[in-house]
């Protein structure tokens, strides 16, 4: 099995969804409204996207593009590909959502309730795309390049898996965050943790 | 190499300590018990809750999880701890969801929370953070051991925790997920989960001879799988809790033969327990003899991972196999051996599994 390299990398930006750092899909509007908008200009033909919370929608917009890379690439997404997701308030905004409705109502939400986990958007991703390879849900205060890559070691070496992809998102508020990497063999730009840090435009 | 795991503390509804807990299985005890809720939840639930104890401060969660935490140093050799490169992982689902029922989300984000244990606990790092659901504790004893294997670290300090709160048993309540008495996993009349509380710490390192008392167990593989098929929904065919046990097969070298038991998630849910039989069918460790802790005190989500593998891996230790309690009338399951009361055990051998909502599953493998 080959080293680990860079295939791609995606973002999103002022409702630009970025592709290599070039622009795929733009929407506008507030949070949910640029959403839907960039879920419709990527026509995924994906009705289970409306009934997601917002950090899934937006973990999912933010892979698309990387899977699709993958695939171009010959990647087996189905065995042979793994997923970290990172993020600083998890599903903060749907936990805040299912509290109010619950102290408003007396009852909770079940549709609210599911999304109060914060990997269940990674398992969004992971169903969308049939990926039964593995996975984790990490959260800390700001993306942390060492994390990502031991955890792609642990991918790599330990699980087998020749494909990955890691991604930070983030919802509080209106602010968003979303940033993702396509990791896997062949002919890319060999991956290190230094790259890493500056694909997430972390401080040194 | 060889990984070791040792110095566990567990703090559960059956005791503050894993001797107290396991003697209290041993004797088949039950902590799940009508327990306070807010009126709109119908004012009483079956749960099971960790007694009242010294934990004191602002926040029990935090306390709970530093104790677990301040208890294994007491198991560890007193040069250990300041020597050779240490890491922490914490594995919960909702940490101190408190903090957002009295207010302030941003204090229930769960990087927050992991400082609040670390400067509770005298850490002077923050952890690694790993919330996959239900599986978060058993994936972060394979994420320790994984970090050891690829001299990232030398030890890894695993905690698990997550408390009772309203914020869950109401969710919990409008999925009607819970049974009205205590749950019965792998039995033909479950109806149910029965949710409980948690806290455990453990170590897992490359050096055996860290622990006073020595190590617990050698973990031997890991991995995980996901079902890709329905966020809160088992899978049919069992495929992703099949295809971890098959990946920790192959990191563990061993097969399905060399397995003295299985300690599985067994929520007591009609369709968790179903696919978890469908899986250990597929995988060939059905006649293993079986059992979930669940229903001796519930389900304690991101902690249950932690504090179900410290149990097991001292019931081998002193030769037990414990009963699956509420698990009477297993006829549906005919090829499953789940065990229906306490039996003495030979084995080592250790396959713990968890499956979580998002489709998540992990397997792990130890030998005592």
């Amino acid at each position: 099995m080959s080293g680990p390299h860079l295939i791609g990398t995606s973002a999103l930006v002022d409702g630009r969804l970025l592709q290599d750092e070039q622009e795929v899909a733009i929407a506008e509007g507030p949070l949910e409204e640029m959403l839907r908008g960039l879920y419709q200009t990527l026509t995924l033909d994906y009705p289970k996207f409306h009934k997601m919370d917002a950090v899934s929608k937006l973990g999912l917009l933010l892979t698309e593009p990387l899977v699709r890379m993958a695939r171009e690439h010959g990647a087996d997404i189905t065995n042979d590909m793994a997923i970290a997701g990172m993020g600083r308030s998890g599903c903060s905004t749907t936990d805040q959502e299912h509290w109010r409705v619950r102290t408003a109502t007396g009852l909770a939400s079940p549709a609210v309730f599911v999304y109060t986990l914060p990997n269940i958007g990674l398992g969004e991703i992971t169903i969308r795309h049939k990926v039964f390879g593995p996975s984790v849900c990490l959260l800390a205060d700001r993306p942390d390049a060492e994390l990502f890559w031991n955890t792609m070691r642990c991918f790599h070496e330990r699980d087998g898996t020749a494909w990955a992809i890691c991604y930070w998102s983030d919802i509080f508020a209106d602010r968003y965050e979303a940033k993702a990497v396509l990791i896997g063999p062949g002919s890319g730009r060999p991956l290190d943790q230094r790259m890493l840090r500056t694909l997430f435009d972390i401080p040194t | 190499m060889t990984i070791s795991i040792g110095a566990p503390h567990v703090i559960t509804p059956l005791g503050h300590d894993l001797a107290t807990t396991l003697e209290a299985m041993r004797e088949g005890r039950c902590a799940i018990a009508p327990t306070p809720v807010a009126p709109d939840l119908g004012g009483s639930l079956p749960a099971a809750a960790i007694p009242q104890g010294p934990w004191d401060g602002p926040s029990r969660t935090v306390d709970l999880a530093a104790r677990a935490i301040t208890r294994i140093w007491d198991q560890v050799d007193r040069g250990a701890r300041g020597s050779g490169r240490w890491r922490w992982v914490l594995a919960t689902t909702k940490g101190d969801i408190h903090e957002l029922e009295h207010g302030d989300p941003e204090a229930a984000w769960l990087p927050a929370f992991g400082e609040r244990v670390a400067r509770k606990a005298g850490l002077d790092h923050d952890p690694i953070i790993i919330s996959n659901a239900c599986i978060s504790g058993t994936l972060a004893i394979k994420h320790a051991a994984d970090l050891v294997a690829l001299d990232v670290c030398d030890h890894v300090l695993v905690v698990g925790i997550d408390v009772l709160s309203d914020f869950v048993l109401s969710g919990f309540t409008a999925l009607h997920a819970l049974s009205a008495r205590p749950c019965r996993p792998f039995d033909n009349d479950r109806d149910g989960i029965s949710l409980g509380e948690a806290a455990a710490a453990l170590i897992v390192t490359r050096d055996p001879n860290i622990f006073t008392h020595g190590p617990l167990a050698t973990y031997l593989g890991g991995g995980m799988g996901n079902d890709a098929n329905h966020i809160s929904g088992p899978s049919r065919t069992g495929e992703g809790l099949y295809r971890a046990v098959q990946a920790a097969f192959r990191s563990a070298a061993i097969g399905p033969g060399d397995v003295d038991h299985v300690n599985a998630h067994g929520t007591g849910s009609v369709y968790n327990d179903n696919m978890e039989a469908i899986a250990f069918g597929r995988c060939g460790v059905a006649q293993v003899g079986l059992n979930s802790y669940k229903g001796y005190f519930g389900h304690t989500l991101g902690a249950a991972g932690t504090v179900e593998t410290a149990i097991a891996l001292q019931g081998l230790r002193e030769g037990v196999l414990l009963a699956s309690l509420g698990a009477t009338d297993t006829s549906a399951y005919p090829d499953l051996r789940v065990m229906h009361r306490s039996e003495p055990t030979q084995g080592r051998t250790l396959l713990k599994t968890s499956s979580g909502f998002g489709g998540c599953n992990a397997a792990i493998i130890l030998r005592t």
